[in-house]
């Protein structure tokens, strides 16, 4: 496999980083019950979803005409590029980029939940065009977007409650932890659920038969890290959240955050490559 | 902290390095290792589902390359038939192709021949 594939990966990966953020943009509003959101974030997220889209443009450019960096501007790679399905995905997700930056600035309430909406369903769009979920069977397109959507609201919201552990008064952080535990330990099943229908999608099987296939040991490297970040979400839900009452309780909680971050962007890398670069069977 | 970065970057790279791909050639004419007692006239590739061919180079074992009459596919298709421009003169010829399958991954492969 070349660098430019692995750096279409990580790009990929940024993708749907950006994506998550979006997604858990409202939520993250709902939960801590922040007046509005930040105008700025949103723009900035919007900016650099339309500058990883056009990265990852080039670099599967490049990845196709294989001439080094100048075929990244290779026009006929560009076109062929640009008229398949990683073009589609591309289009989509600048139609997101651009959608969101209207979602930044505009003011009226009903507008932004359009807007959000349209956003989503373009951001689901855009991942059914690559990858396994574009020949799959309508059942497993939508195990893949229940799959995606808890994994965004989930993900994306890390950040901000990292955050929030230490920029709010800790009865108020307390309140707003428990609140996500609630809601994800409802979600996180659901997500589980979706994860092996798309298995079972893709595969033809529940279970990965033996000998394994590389896309079997990379799923099951990714379901390490998502046993992992189990295991990180539960320490905080039975532990670390019901420990808030100081300063240093706070930190602590943050700092399991940015490792639960870690491990969330790491299954977002592990989910690019199986998406892009593997295939079942 | 540092080393919880490090496992995780460390493995999603490893695993990035590593693909594969369903979608493959399944027949060409000539066929990978034939001997042919005359120039193909074109080259054939059949795929076991629908690809979008990207690339198509005929070498000769001297390194020198031999012009084919191809035009990127649009569309995808499961059969290529790319006819040779001139005749091949005796000696060994490898094809090297490059194609995207239906899920968007970029898959390549070569055969060789030769002519006698």
């Amino acid at each position: 496999m070349t660098l430019w594939s692995v750096a279409s990966v990580l790009t990929l990966a940024f993708i749907f980083w950006l994506n998550a953020v979006m997604t858990a943009s409202p939520y993250i509003v709902y939960l801590s019950g922040l007046k509005k959101q930040s105008e700025r974030k949103n723009s900035l997220v919007a900016l650099l979803l339309l500058l990883a889209s056009l990265l990852y443009f080039f670099l599967k450019v490049g990845s196709f005409a294989a001439e080094g960096f100048a075929g990244m501007i290779d026009t006929t790679y560009m076109q062929f590029i640009w008229t398949g399905p990683i073009g589609l995905f591309i289009q989509l997700q600048i139609a997101v980029a651009i959608a969101w930056i209207v979602y930044s600035v505009v003011k009226l309430k009903r507008i932004k939940w359009v807007l959000y909406v349209v956003a989503i369903g373009l951001m689901g769009w855009s991942f059914l065009s690559i990858g396994h979920g574009s020949d799959a069977v309508w059942w497993g397109k939508l195990a893949l977007l229940t799959h995606l959507l808890v994994a965004w609201v989930w993900f994306g919201s890390l950040n901000s409650l990292r955050k929030l552990a230490t920029s709010v008064p800790l009865a108020k952080a307390k309140a707003i932890m428990e609140r996500f535990g609630v809601h994800m330990s409802a979600a996180v099943p659901i997500l589980l659920i979706a994860g092996l229908v798309m298995y079972r999608s893709a595969t033809g099987q529940w279970i990965p038969e033996l000998p394994l296939t590389s896309y079997d040991t990379v799923l099951l490297t990714k379901l390490v890290f998502v046993a992992l970040i189990l295991l990180v979400a539960a320490r905080h839900k039975l532990k670390l959240v019901p420990q808030l009452n100081n300063e240093s309780a706070a930190k602590r909680l943050k700092q399991s955050i940015t490792v639960e971050m870690v491990l969330a962007v790491t299954i977002f890398i592990l989910a690019s490559a199986l998406s892009s670069a593997f295939s079942p069977g | 902290m540092k080393n919880v970065l490090k496992l995780a970057f460390g493995t999603a790279l490893f695993f990035s390095a590593w693909a594969s791909a369903h979608v493959g050639l399944t027949s060409s004419s000539p066929e990978d290792g034939a001997t042919l007692s005359e120039s193909p006239t074109e080259i054939t590739m059949n795929f076991s589902g629908d690809v979008r061919l990207a690339k198509i180079m005929l070498h000769s074992d001297d390194g020198k390359m031999h012009p084919l009459d191809f035009s990127m596919s649009m569309t995808p298709k499961a059969a290529y038939e790319i006819a040779v421009k001139n005749n091949l003169a005796s000696g060994g010829y490898t094809v090297y192709w490059t194609a995207m399958g239906g899920d968007s991954h970029k898959i390549s492969g070569d055969f060789s021949f030769e002519v006698k």
